[in-house]
């Protein structure tokens, strides 16, 4: 079997062009583009009704553009098995040489690229109902959306291969977002969270990216970047290589017990 | 007694569908933590934002339009899976009116919206917000009045877009998320601008959410009553263009002949 890099990344490239021209319908603009911009409206109404805008902006409007992100990931990587399923294509990916794994991730990947999207359009929404947002340190903008990129990629896998497991386990992408988001505080400062919510959001790479562009915003990052980079990273690959394990051995049994179409 | 049979045995026949959907258990893992984990994000941005009384506000809202939105979603792309399935010729073909297996086909779903309310109201309640049973059965009372609102909207959107049924999420959660921003859920109704306010009371929610606080506030009948006879005059009105745009897709669709690819 051929593994070079240029074979992999032939095959990346493979799904990231079946994405392209078959999943940005209707569910991605939804998770994307419109969920997160009214989420922006909402909150920034809310803190322009307490007189509060300015200052919790790094806040409201940060946060609905990093949802916008996850939601568009998380909805991907339901939507691109269930896409080859639907298309009666599963079992020919999976009997092909080609890793079924890294079409999903060209796949997933090309979404949570495009799904950046919602960063920009959050941004100007916020702008248009006076939530001025000023990034006062590029770096450590770029720096966190580099990693907001990667770990969500990384993450989408794990959601993927739960997908490639049954067609049921689709319902469960409702819930999985709420819970990261609360963890993450993303939206609001952690020390609102219980002392064990805290612990377990240093898990959540949602986290470290807002606390990564809060600071980016404010202009004080010297402090937050390594610890918020290396934590960042750290989950990328924790993410990436769970997603991996999952991956291999769920499609290892959906192999072997021939449901791979069938799986309820 | 003809007609009520259809509509009972469509309503019976979307119990199935709804759990076709959601098996029983997954509804309890996967839906019912997802309504609690939602209305605990709402309450901790409202709790940052502007401290336990916003927190309380917020989710009575939040609890209104969970209702709207639960029912909206479902009921609108409802209606297009009778397309999906290939049975809107068959409907036209029998006896029956098709328009009332339309109509009723999304019950369960009505059931699900205001569940998903309750449930809402039930995690404000565990937060501070002060229940007794008899605001706790009149609270219960109006999102079952938001909800029947809701329901007709939903019909409406659900007969719109069978002309366009790959848009079916899409126009639900628009006119969903509109409703979310200007019916008074988050901030009072008059904080908005003019014209806002105006076009939130002609729509399902506002009228029934002003029911709500003012039943879990003052409850003065006098009041209440008015508005909970409003969000029921929408909801009528919202069902009278349903059942017209029903009639208008399926007359027209009969006589071009596309009953079944829109």
């Amino acid at each position: 079997m051929r593994t070079s890099a240029a074979w992999w990344l032939r095959i990346l490239l493979a799904g990231a062009r079946v994405q392209l021209s078959r999943g940005r319908g209707g569910n991605f603009l939804l998770a994307a583009v419109v969920t997160p911009v009214f989420y922006a409206v909402v909150l920034v109404l809310m803190a322009r009704y307490f007189g509060r805008t300015s200052e919790l902006a790094p806040f409201l409007v940060v946060s609905p553009a990093l949802i916008g992100v996850w939601a568009g990931a998380i909805l991907t990587g339901a939507e691109a098995v269930a896409d080859e399923r639907g298309s009666g294509t599963f079992e020919l990916l999976i009997a092909a040489p080609a890793p079924t794994e890294l079409v999903v991730l060209g796949r997933v990947g090309t979404n949570t690229l495009l799904s950046l999207i919602a960063i920009p359009l959050v941004v100007i929404t916020g702008q248009l109902l006076g939530a001025q947002l000023a990034i006062v340190d590029v770096f450590a903008a770029v720096l966190a959306l580099l990693g907001l990129a990667v770990s969500t990629m990384a993450i989408t896998l794990i959601f993927a291969s739960t997908f490639v497991l049954a067609r049921t386990t689709r319902v469960f992408q409702n819930v999985i977002g709420f819970p990261l988001y609360i963890l993450s505080g993303i939206a609001f400062p952690l020390a609102l969270l219980p002392d064990w919510a805290q612990v377990l959001s240093t898990l959540v790479a949602l986290r470290w990216v807002g606390e990564l562009l809060r600071a980016a915003i404010r202009g004080d990052s010297a402090g937050v970047l390594v610890p918020a980079l290396t934590a960042m990273a750290t989950l990328a690959l924790l993410y990436g290589a769970s997603g991996h394990w999952l991956f291999s051995r769920i499609e290892r049994a959906v192999r072997a017990n021939g449901q791979v179409s069938l799986g309820q | 007694m003809g007609s009520a049979r259809v509509l009972g045995r469509a309503a019976y026949l979307s119990i199935y569908e709804f759990f076709g959907f959601y098996a029983p258990l997954a509804w309890l893992v996967a839906w019912v933590p997802r309504v609690v984990f939602e209305a605990l994000f709402f309450a901790l941005v409202a709790q940052f934002v502007g401290g336990h009384q916003q927190l309380l506000f917020s989710l009575v809202g939040l609890a209104a339009y969970r209702t709207l939105q639960t029912t909206l979603t479902f009921t609108t792309a409802s209606v297009s899976w009778e397309l999906f399935a290939g049975t809107i010729p068959l409907l036209v073909g029998s006896p029956s009116d098709p328009v009332l297996v339309l109509t009723g086909r999304n019950l369960s779903w009505a059931v699900n919206g205001l569940i998903t309310g309750v449930l809402t109201i039930v995690v404000a309640a565990t937060l501070g917000l002060a229940l007794t049973p008899a605001s706790f059965l009149g609270v219960a009372g109006v999102l079952a009045v938001i909800e029947l609102s809701s329901y007709a909207l939903g019909l409406f959107l659900g007969s719109v877009v069978l002309r366009f049924p790959g848009y079916r999420n899409m126009t639900s959660s628009l006119i969903g998320f509109t409703l979310f921003a200007i019916s008074g859920v988050n901030i009072p109704l008059a904080a908005l601008p003019d014209p806002l306010p105006s076009v939130a009371l002609a729509a399902p929610l506002a009228n029934g959410l002003l029911a709500l606080r003012e039943i879990l506030g003052a409850a003065d009948p006098a009041v209440f009553v008015p508005l909970i006879g409003r969000e029921l005059v929408v909801g009528t009105v919202y069902l009278g263009l349903a059942l017209l745009s029903f009639r208008v897709f399926l007359y027209r669709a009969r006589l071009r002949g596309t009953l079944d690819y829109h």
